[in-house]
């Protein structure tokens, strides 16, 4: 069993992202605001590229590897234009529905 | 050479804007210049392969500074040729059908990134790459998808897209920095090279990590592939789209999931001896993602959402492949597997294109107004009846084909119940397209189909010269199986090598 | 050989059958031109393999191939196991196949362009044709199984458009009831139940011999070891049988021949003389050589079953001969009569192949009867397609094809009824003529080689023959003129003879009559090389006495079966001569006043009533089953049942797509749970 008080730097980044990525996928399950659903999406991304940095601590030590630095800054860059397209879709469904709530949203099923 | 394929996409894609910005008014003709792109792009791939000589043990890396490795095997030809030829007809296609929409100029530009992305994941040989690619594809999907954001159903559907394929482009992310710290690299042969050198271990618990990384791309790509359960958004996203995104979307973008579990699921799992464990959530979701969206689509009245189901099953029946690929006959399976991918995006795409004529003659999706079509628009009739006797199976259509190499290659590697399975769901999807053809020849016009407009020349020369390659690839099969052939061979020797 | 001679003779016909309607926006004359061409083409390419086939090897791109010489070009589907390929077979039986076809063929194209003159469907019948020959010469020239049942379907096909050609159904196209349409689609529905029975034994043939191909099937009795193992060898061969009974009209489907003469005469000609009915007799002499060296791979393990299988055929083939030429004996139209005597010409190939197959284990026995029926075929072939196109000649010239609207023609038509009356004489076997050469070789071998009971049938079936076409001679040329043609003259339409286009496929045709009786020995001399491939030699070939012209003439005029042969022709020629020709002997009266011959005359002019069984049993008993399923099962009870369970069953299932963009992630996280839970507990 892992001693989660005597964690290393790596193990430790690894565990919190994972804990993130929980949260988010939480958040974005329970919550039915589009807003906090794409704030859980961001939870999510944020821990994932935490976990780089720490696959990156982890393996390497404290000599860090840049690779990870870079895919990471190029995550968050596509990341960044995901919550772009995903604001604007907020605010062209508020204007087609008048609500934000996604169990109202339900015209396509079946 | 062949990397420069990226550059004439990418060119294409920052002169439409600039193009688009000149021509003014007449922005509708860009749909020229990038149907123009994509046969360049075409015949410049084909072109420098004359060049270079033989098809066979064709392999060629291009690594770039940023440590980005793209390759060019007949895995990459097979995809990019099939993504290429479905989005050129697609852009002839939308010149007509997109002639009446304003802003076409990001239209265009969108379409282009959208095919740079499936390009680039085609030649994608680390995780990384594939992953940059993933994003810029499934970014500009999600802004086609809501393009004619006036309508209430687009934005829904691209909300939900949005939403359901974020989840899955980040758990996929997440995979990739699993591999980067086990692993140490994304490359593909690397990754390979550590599960076979893990596998060595055979202990359980040593697999734990290979498990949880598989689970997640999976997952992953299995919501962009949408494959049960995964693929609620897909019967609402397709049918939003217009038309000849909609032929895009089901015809080559759900593949690109199906390409990423070739190109790195299943070397990575055929090189572990409990490679029939990995396989069997495989086996299960290949079962489930046939039937379940089949006997929905049973009682569909939209056309379109009854073409979006008939994409899930297909999926469905390229997972026989992939199944039989873990269980035994790696060769014939992904052989199978992409036939089946190569003759669905052909008949999806034409039915997609072909329910496009008829929206754009008839302004209607419901089934029950198409009756009587055959007799007032011929054409569109008789290519949606293609498109719908090749996704059945009939005999000279390249979905025959397609599905007798699966189902024989699920017997070859003892699946029995997998190739019952098959049967029974091409029987059941049988049942509702003849129904749909039926309907569409047998029954007196509606005053719908009596008031239809005259469908546009480029939507009638897109269904043309699809169906005429379906006419070709229907009769002289070995087309599409000397690509398939030729891509399986890449993934196939792998396994326990 | 031209090149890609074996291709071009099938491909080329059967893509040009798709161009006729572009040509025909150019010009009419030029349709008509090319659609003739294309048949002398294919019949120039299909005559240039005959040399190769002679010297019994055939160079290919410089490479010497032997023969049977079996192309396999391209790999066609690849399977896990086993593959499937393409490929077209030069050896004598298909390239004498071909030529028949090709050559009898092009003959009947150029007569078409004017019996055919001015009628609305033109460019449809040259499309129709061209396909119908492209898809004879796919069945002859292919070397599987598989390619030969494409063709065969695609001769169905073309012959159901081209017997309903005429599809308005004009009351003047009636075959007695029958619309034309309604003609057609008894031929396709009928023939279509012997095609069931071919695939399905094709289909088992394939899984025990993993092959479709002839030569291997040939080369590898494996498969009829363990057929004959299983006990299926005798089913199998007998469902094979079902499709060359269905397609050459033999006893109990020979029902759909005489309606298909509702088209174009052109087209019974074709059907009658050069393709379609031909096509079950090549497939019964291709499964002779196949079996034969089958047989003798496997030292005559399944002998046994093999003679069962050839005792049926001999017997149906017998049955048919003079079950036909009964029929033949009462009918009234010129056509029907022709249709008939083609099913019993028909029922002689069988009977001889037959005994060629029950004579397996003899050798020079074997090749005596197999060409036997292969020469009657030849013979057949020329002098049916004369017959068919000089009655089209008189149905032209007066309207009518009912005998008794002819009579005395002879003075109108003098060299139609000399063109005629060269068919006529070799259908009755009349020395010179080609008929007599290859009938009396098989009622020479039946009688040779003891099998009596077929000879015998056989034989009163030649009586029968002779008298039937000096029956139809008499009524048609000789007599007085009938009302019909008394009219017809009163009106200013006088009988007249056809013209230059019709003319010289005639005399071409009367001319070969006369003398190709002398060519049988160089038709055998086709397959000597065949013959040894499939373990015949030379010395067992000399003693048979066909394959010089010296020896076959000399034998068959010497022997026994000569002056037999003359009394049995004028067995048949003096009733129809006292009846008909010279009408000394009231028939009419005489069956009148005679109360069994009456009946026997009723019972033989409704065809035995087999006609009118299977209308009442199959077609108001299938009608009647699908009107109550209609009923009782579609509409009411079953149909809707099915419906209403699927519809509950679509609306339950369907539930799952709620929608609801939260219940989709939950989806998404039980997948993940699923994914994982199923890697895990199968490690």
């Amino acid at each position: 069993m892992i001693n989660i008080f005597n964690l290393s730097t790596g193990e430790a980044l690894m565990l919190s992202s994972a804990l993130l990525i929980a949260v988010g996928l939480f958040a974005i399950i329970t919550r039915r605001n589009l807003i906090r659903m794409i704030i859980g999406l961001e939870i999510i991304a944020t821990g994932v590229n935490l976990n780089f940095i720490a696959m990156s601590i982890f393996k390497h030590g404290p000599n860090i590897d840049p690779t990870a630095h870079a895919l990471t800054v190029i995550s968050i860059v596509l990341d960044g234009a995901l919550v772009g397209v995903a604001l604007a879709l907020t605010l062209v469904v508020y204007r087609k529905f008048k609500t934000l709530d996604t169990d109202e949203i339900r015209k396509l099923r079946w | 050479m062949i990397e420069n394929i990226l550059l004439i996409m990418g060119v294409g894609a920052f002169v439409t804007p600039l193009l688009g910005y000149l021509l003014g008014d007449r922005e509708r003709y860009l749909g020229v210049f990038v149907a123009a792109v994509h046969l360049f792009a075409l015949g410049y791939i084909y072109w420098s392969l004359l060049m270079r000589g033989t098809l066979k043990d064709m392999f060629y890396l291009f690594s770039s500074p940023v440590s980005s490795i793209l390759v060019f095997d007949p895995l990459s030809l097979f995809f990019v040729t099939v993504f290429l030829i479905v989005g050129f007809i697609a852009s002839v296609h939308s010149i007509g059908y997109m002639s009446h929409d304003r802003n076409l100029t990001i239209y265009y530009t969108l379409f282009l990134l959208m095919m740079l992305g499936l390009v680039g994941l085609s030649m994608a040989y680390d995780l990384f790459t594939f992953f940059v690619f993933w994003e810029a594809m499934a970014i500009s999907s999600y802004v086609l998808v809501a393009f004619r954001y006036h309508l209430d159903e687009p934005v829904e559907a691209g909300m939900k897209y949005l939403i359901m394929s974020g989840v899955g482009s980040l758990l996929v992310l997440y995979a990739i920095t699993l591999v980067y710290g086990f692993v140490g690299s994304l490359r593909v042969d690397f990754i390979v090279q550590y599960v076979m050198a893990y596998a060595t271990f055979q202990g359980i618990e040593y697999l734990l990590v290979p498990a949880m990384i598989v689970t997640l791309l999976l997952v992953g790509f299995g919501i962009k592939a949408a494959y049960f359960p995964f693929w609620t958004w897909l019967p609402d996203a397709h049918p939003a789209a217009p038309s000849p995104i909609s032929a895009l979307l089901s015809g080559i973008v759900i593949k690109a999931g199906i390409l990423g579990i070739m190109r790195f699921v299943l070397p990575m799992i055929s090189n572990i001896p409990q490679a029939t464990a990995f396989g069997t959530p495989i086996y299960v979701v290949a079962i489930l993602t046939m039937t379940v969206p089949n006997i929905i689509a049973l009682m569909q009245d939209d056309i379109k959402r009854l073409l979006a189901y008939s994409s899930i099953v297909n999926i469905g029946f390229i997972l026989i492949g992939i199944t039989s690929y873990v269980y035994g006959s790696p060769y014939y399976g992904a052989a199978s597997a992409l036939s089946h991918v190569f003759s669905h995006a052909l008949g999806k795409g034409l039915g997609f294109l072909a329910v496009g004529g008829i929206i754009y003659s008839l302004e209607t999706r419901e089934i029950k107004k198409l009756r009587g079509l055959g007799r007032h628009r011929p054409l569109t009739a008789l290519a949606l009846t293609m498109a719908l006797l090749s996704l059945a199976g009939m005999p000279p259509l390249p979905g025959f084909w397609s599905k007798w190499l699966l189902i024989l290659s699920a017997i070859h590697s003892g699946l029995w119940w997998l190739a019952f399975v098959g049967v029974f769901n091409s029987v059941l999807a049988v049942l509702y397209y003849l129904w749909l053809i039926q309907r569409l020849f047998f029954a007196e016009p509606t005053e719908y189909v009596l008031q239809s407009r005259e469908v546009h020349p480029a939507i009638k020369v897109s269904l043309m010269m699809l169906m005429g390659l379906m006419v070709i690839i229907g009769l002289y099969p070995q087309i599409m199986y000397q690509l398939s052939f030729a891509a399986a061979s890449v993934i196939a020797p792998l396994l326990h090598t | 050989m031209l090149p890609y001679a074996p291709w071009i003779v099938w491909i080329f016909p059967l893509l040009m059958s798709f161009t006729h309607f572009i040509w025909e926006r150019i010009s009419k004359r030029l349709r008509d031109f090319i659609a003739v061409g294309t048949g002398f083409v294919s019949a120039i390419f299909a005559a240039s393999m005959i040399p190769d086939v002679l010297n019994g090897y055939t160079y290919v791109n410089g490479v010497k191939y032997t023969i049977p010489f079996d192309w396999v070009a391209i790999e066609w589907i690849p399977t896990p196991g086993v593959s499937l390929k393409v490929g077209v077979m030069v050896d004598p039986l298909s390239v004498l196949m071909a030529n028949i076809v090709a050559w009898i063929s092009s003959l009947i194209f150029l007569y078409s362009v004017e019996y055919l003159h001015g009628d609305r469907g033109i460019t449809r019948y040259w499309m129709l044709v061209n396909f119908f020959i492209g898809a004879m010469e796919l069945l002859v020239l292919s070397d599987n199984l598989l390619m030969m049942f494409f063709g065969w379907e695609g001769v169905g096909l073309a012959s159901y458009a081209l017997i309903g050609y005429w599809y308005e159904d004009h009351k003047e196209y009636w075959i007695d009831n029958y619309p034309p349409s309604h003609c057609g689609m008894k031929a396709f529905i009928t023939t279509r139940v012997g095609d069931v029975g071919l695939l399905v034994s094709i289909v088992i043939i394939f899984l025990y011999a993993g092959t479709f191909n002839y030569v291997d099937l040939a080369n590898n009795a494996s498969w009829l070891t363990s057929l004959a193992k299983d006990g299926l060898l005798f089913l199998t061969l007998i469902l094979l049988f079902l499709g060359p009974i269905g397609k050459s009209a033999q006893f109990p489907l020979h029902v759909w021949l005489p309606e298909a003469m509702a088209g174009p005469t052109t087209v019974s000609a074709l059907i009658h003389a050069a393709t379609m009915v031909k096509a079950g007799v090549y497939l019964i002499a291709r499964m002779d050589l196949v079996l034969y060296a089958a047989n003798m791979v496997s030292n005559g393990a399944a002998y046994e079953y093999l003679y069962n299988f050839f005792l049926v055929v001999a017997w149906i083939g017998a049955f048919t001969a003079f079950l036909a030429a009964s029929m033949g004996m009462v009918a009234n139209q010129i056509k029907k009569v022709l249709a008939y005597s083609t099913v019993s010409q028909l029922g002689y190939m069988f009977a001889a192949l037959g005994a060629a197959g029950l004579l397996m284990e003899h050798g020079e026995a074997f090749v005596d009867a197999f060409m036997a029926g292969v020469s009657h075929l030849f013979s057949h072939a020329i002098f049916k397609a004369l017959l068919f196109l000089s009655a089209g000649a008189i149905g032209h010239a007066i309207e009518s094809y009912m005998l008794k609207d002819m009579g005395g023609l002879k003075k109108y038509m003098p060299k139609t009824f000399l063109v005629m009356m060269a068919g006529a004489l070799s259908l009755s076997g009349v020395p010179p003529f080609n008929g007599f050469w290859s009938k009396d070789s098989i009622l020479h071998g039946l009688m040779g080689e003891g099998l009596y009971s077929l000879y015998l049938i056989l034989a009163i079936t030649a009586v029968m023959t002779v008298f039937y076409t000096f029956r139809m001679m008499g009524l048609a040329f000789f007599g007085g003129e009938s009302s019909h043609v008394k009219h017809l003259i009163e009106e200013g339409h006088k009988p007249h003879d056809p013209g230059l286009y019709m003319m010289i496929p005639l005399w071409v045709l009367a001319i070969g009559s006369a003398i190709s009786g002398f060519l049988i020995p160089s038709v055998a001399n086709l397959f000597a090389p065949a013959m040894e491939e499939i373990g015949i030699h030379a010395e067992i070939l000399n003693e048979v006495y066909f394959f010089s012209i010296d020896r076959f003439v000399i034998s068959t005029v010497a022997s026994v079966s000569m002056p037999i042969a003359i009394v049995l022709i004028l067995a048949g020629l003096i009733p129809a001569y006292y009846g008909f020709i010279t009408y000394k002997f009231d028939v009419k009266s005489f069956i009148e006043g005679n109360p069994i011959l009456k009946g026997l005359w009723k019972f033989l002019f409704n065809r035995w009533y087999i006609n009118a069984f299977y209308y009442k049993v199959f077609v108001n008993g299938v009608l009647g089953v699908s009107r109550s399923i209609f009923n009782y099962v579609e509409t009411n009870g079953g149909g809707a049942a099915i419906k209403a369970s699927y519809t509950l069953i679509s609306n339950a299932v369907r539930k799952i797509q709620t929608g609801v963009l939260r219940m989709n992630l939950v989806y998404i996280a039980l997948g993940i749970l699923l994914v994982i839970y199923l890697i895990l507990a199968s490690l």
